[in-house]
């Protein structure tokens, strides 16, 4: 017992970590060890927000006494109604440090170690030092990321190198929570082609025939602005940017007979707010505390692997099993295979790649064993192959040759061979 | 603050989430103090209007013990041996400075026993870690004063929600977009505007912008005319029609993105318009004719979209008077949002001047129901939906559970309800003593299949495994189960005092080792 417990303070969890039941998981051994395990194992969440905060307190109400929170966000006003672990007092400062802070003050003898920055800041050496890493995150490229990172890390012939990753996510009502097993079960990327794209426009309806009012806010935004502010960009949390962008979208509208054009729809397009809300938050959080809980301790069987839960229409859960990928860029043994025209020029070889749906690259970097076809960094290596964009594909590959894809935004790499036609 | 709840109640049942009345929200009891109704009230506190929650008081007699502050993230090591009441309430009102906590330290069955109007003021109760008999008795309170219960339980890796009212009315399910086109019933305004052009005389760009609404109203005119006035029936038929709605591509045209969207949506204009089911049972539900000054808004309101149906309606809803987005020019779009809009500004002036009629007759004044109400009721009247919740006393005497017999997540609602009558009988909850155990599962045994046959469900019996985790569990509450419930529940509370989306009836039951859940009506 550590000297911050008092009595029966773990008094729940240790009734199932001391008893064997039916549904425990292979290699659960009630008793001490696994008691001194869970409370001395360091589990990383990534991401201090919505999911954040929830996971902080689940976690450490769960036992975990050595948590690191990652987040490279401050607390803004808009956070303070989901957000429960910041105040007023307490914007502007960074989302990680208050939260670690909160959670410690409450939860004594915990220790929550933050880090206000990216996770692209750390490299291995950190992220090994964990055995268990949850993903609190809402953006798509920081899960690529991690996903990436962690699953990469595993290397068969180390099983200690094997992170279970748990990742959440919600949107409104709607959320999923799964369990990441790296090459045993499906990654985050296995599963990429299930995301929601976010809404876009077609660009001839918002320069001829725009007919919403969000045509009108994506034209302003989009061919108005420009125009207007070559060299600035948009906030989408200075009123003062959305005001112009109302009123010229207003504008437009009037000019076409729009109605309905609002700040806050203003604001919602531009910035492609994602709407929040603290229930569906607080339960896909805990649904991957749970699972933390369960992996650490092997008390019950793991979700196997992935729930998605609906909650605007009555309580929906369905739970299932996501297939790994064999083809899969991170966790499989991505081989992608292209018919092209040798006539086409590298260029046009990049724009197909870009479109493939499967391995959805963002700025891919290509070279074969003997040279660079086109390195987007360093600059001195950009600028010796650009002008291979505008070369035939004949005169830079043979037929059949192996030409490496690495991407600057994702830590992947693939192999791309070609076939002529 | 003095409790107001009969005050602001007919406001609340209908004008929730929208204005100035979100302030006066409805008051949210929360019976004992359990982790589970704690998260509850914690989401309640931020996720309704930020600057209004809704104040709660918190009814407990316990006293903090060292396993409550472990559990609970709104009791701290500071608050052992203090009322957990008091405790709650004062670090659950420190999540948002618009908050307003209270509580009352004493004993809810004694309250329950000897003081049952004490729930009146509330119009949502959240009750946790009550025993069977007094949550019945509570019920019982609740269910006389119309007072929504939800119960709530997370009891080792099973989580459960129990959700009570006598009536829940709903006029924003938002169960998506509402299409209402009237392609085989155009009304004059939209028929004539489709009559007027002469998509033969367009050029190619003018046709590619043609908005499928008016292509598929012209072809079903067209079908009609050579059909005796029938729709396409069968598949045959079907298919023929879709072929005329290709038949209207300009010849010279590249892009056929509208004829595309007309082709896909050919099945709403041969699907006759008419009523949705739910609706018209709704329309004839008892409770719309016998009006008097205290039926609810939400009847008044279908009493007089009834009087529209009957008369201008002839037979139809209102005219809901949105257009999805579609392929077409910027004023063919315009022009016919402005054809349907028009029609649903008509049609909704004929159910609001039936509804004053109504309000009159009643002896209330008219402007007691805001035009924006009826607007938004009529804009929904395809949608409409009423929720009849099944009363606690009657699925503890006559239970349907048979319905679901084999079912995993139903056995675990047998293991919670055989925990309540383990501890009626033996005064503790199974397996809180290690020593213990396997006697315990016996006992558990017998109560089950007690239960089981008073409950007239067939003898199957309930896996071995259940009970044994049952007696594992020992009655203990873990904070993830607790949380996810409390989730789900503060979901379920926000649904019920918007009357916005649908609440779940009635039962939810979770399973944390496998992580699903089902809904039952037990
Ligand atoms: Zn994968």
């Amino acid at each position: 017992m550590s000297h911050h417990d008092w009595p029966d303070r773990w008094k729940d969890l240790y009734t199932y970590l001391e008893r064997p039941g039916p549904f425990e998981n292979d290699g659960f051994e009630p008793g001490d060890a696994v008691k001194d395990f869970l409370h001395s194992c360091k589990i990383l969440v990534i991401g201090a927000g919505g999911l954040g905060c929830e996971l902080l307190k689940d976690l450490a109400l769960s036992g975990f006494r050595d948590i690191h929170v990652i987040d490279m966000d401050t607390i803004d006003v808009s956070n303070l109604n989901r957000q429960f672990l910041f105040r007023h007092k307490d914007v502007g400062k960074p989302k990680a440090i208050v939260a670690a802070e909160f959670v410690m003050n409450r939860v004594p003898g915990v220790t929550v170690t933050p880090y206000f920055g990216k996770i692209q800041d750390k490299d291995e050496e950190y992220y090994k030092q964990f055995s268990i890493i949850i993903c609190g995150l809402d953006s798509v490229e920081a899960r690529r990321w991690a996903n990436a990172t962690i699953v990469g890390m595993f290397d068969e012939g180390d099983p200690e190198t094997l992170k279970p990753i748990i990742d959440g996510g919600t949107e409104g009502f709607k959320g999923q929570s799964r369990v990441i097993l790296p090459r045993i079960s499906a990654c985050y990327e296995c599963s990429l082609d299930m995301q929601t794209k976010p809404t876009t426009f077609p660009m001839c309806t918002i320069a001829n025939t725009p007919r919403l009012p969000e045509h009108c806010i994506e034209w302003a935004s989009s061919v108005a602005w420009p125009k207007a502010f070559p060299d600035k960009k948009i906030d989408g949390d200075d009123p003062d940017h959305i005001k112009w962008l109302l009123n010229t979208a207003l504008d437009r509208g009037r000019e076409f007979n729009i109605t309905g054009i609002t700040y806050t729809l203003t604001q919602g397009v531009v910035k492609n707010i994602i709407p929040a809300i603290a229930s569906t938050n607080a339960i896909v959080a805990a649904s991957c505390a749970n699972e933390a809980f369960k992996i650490a301790t092997n008390c019950t069987t793991y979700m196997c692997n992935y729930m998605m839960y609906v909650g605007d229409d009555s309580v929906y859960t369905y739970t299932f099993e996501l297939q790994r990928k064999d083809e899969c860029p991170v966790c499989g043994s991505a081989q992608i295979k292209l018919r092209i025209d040798p006539e086409k020029t590298l260029s046009e070889l990049l724009d197909m790649l870009l479109d493939t749906q499967e391995v959805q690259l963002k700025a891919p970097s290509l070279r074969t064993a003997a040279k660079s076809l086109f390195m987007q960094a360093p600059p001195m290596l950009l600028e010796m192959t650009r002008p291979n964009l505008d070369r035939k594909i004949r005169d830079l590959v043979a037929p059949g040759e192996e030409i490496t894809i690495t991407d600057a935004n994702i830590p992947i790499s693939l192999q791309l061979t070609l076939e002529f036609i | 603050m003095e409790p107001q709840p009969l005050k602001y109640d007919r406001q609340l049942r209908l004008w929730h989430a929208h204005g100035q009345q979100r302030r006066h929200l409805a008051r949210i009891c929360l019976v004992n103090a359990a982790a589970v109704g704690a998260e509850a009230v914690k989401n309640l506190a931020s996720a309704l209007s930020p600057s209004s929650p809704p104040p709660f008081t918190v009814v407990d007699d316990a006293l903090v013990s060292g396993a409550h502050a472990g559990r609970n993230f709104f009791l701290d090591r500071s608050s052992i041996g203090k009322p957990r009441a008091e405790a709650l309430a004062a670090l659950l009102a420190e999540l948002n400075d618009e908050v307003s906590g209270s509580a009352v330290v004493r004993s809810p069955a004694d309250i329950i026993a000897s003081s049952p109007d004490f729930f009146r003021q509330f119009s949502l109760v959240i009750a946790t870690e009550l025993p069977e008999n007094d949550l019945r008795a509570l019920a019982r309170i609740c269910w006389d004063a119309d007072v929504a219960l939800v119960v709530a339980r997370a009891y080792g890796f099973t989580g459960y929600a129990r959700i009570v009212r006598r009536e829940h009315t709903i006029i924003e399910a938002h169960r998506g977009p509402i299409s209402d086109f009237r392609f085989d019933c155009p009304f004059p305004a939209l028929a004539s505007h489709v009559a007027s052009i002469d998509h033969t005389a367009l050029d190619s760009m003018a046709s590619s912008h043609l908005p499928f609404v008016v292509i598929l109203i012209k072809a079903l005119a067209q079908w009609r005319a050579s059909h005796n006035g029938a729709l396409p029936a069968n598949r045959n038929e079907q298919a023929e029609f879709k072929q005329l709605v290709s038949s209207f591509k300009h010849p010279q045209s590249v892009d056929d993105e509208n004829i595309v969207e007309a082709v896909a949506n050919a099945y709403r204009a041969y699907t006759p318009t008419k009523i949705p089911a739910d609706v018209a049972a709704i329309l004839a539900d008892p409770a719309a004719d016998s009006l008097s000054p205290e039926t609810p808004d939400f009847w008044l309101l279908v009493a007089a979209l009834k009087r529209f149906v009957a008369h201008e309606g002839n037979g139809l809803l209102p005219v809901a008077g949105s257009l999805p987005d579609m392929k077409s020019d910027t004023d063919s779009f315009v022009k016919l949002q402005q054809i349907y809009r028009a029609k649903a500004r008509e049609d909704t002036a004929l159910v609001r001047a039936h509804l004053d009629h109504i309000l009159v007759a009643v002896g209330r004044s008219t402007d007691s129901i805001s035009d924006e109400l009826v607007d938004r009721f009529c804009k929904n009247s395809s949608a409409l939906a009423v929720i009849r919740y099944r009363s606690l006393e009657d699925e503890y005497t006559a239970n349907r559970g048979a319905q679901y017999a084999g079912d995993d997540h139903s056995n675990f609602y047998w293991m919670l309800r055989a925990a309540d009558r383990f501890r009626t009988l033996h005064g503790r909850l199974p397996g809180t003593d290690a020593a213990l155990l396997v006697e315990d599962a016996d006992k558990v045994a017998a109560v089950v299949a007690d239960l089981r046959s008073e409950n007239g469900l067939p003898s199957t019996v309930v896996p071995d495994s259940h009970i044994t985790e049952l007696v594992r569990a020992g009655g203990c509450e873990l904070h993830n189960i607790a949380a996810i419930m409390g989730g789900i529940v503060s979901q379920e509370v926000i649904k019920l005092l918007t009357h916005q989306y649908v609440p779940a009836n009635h039962t939810v039951v979770f399973n944390g080792v496998p992580s699903s859940s089902s809904v039952y009506q037990f």
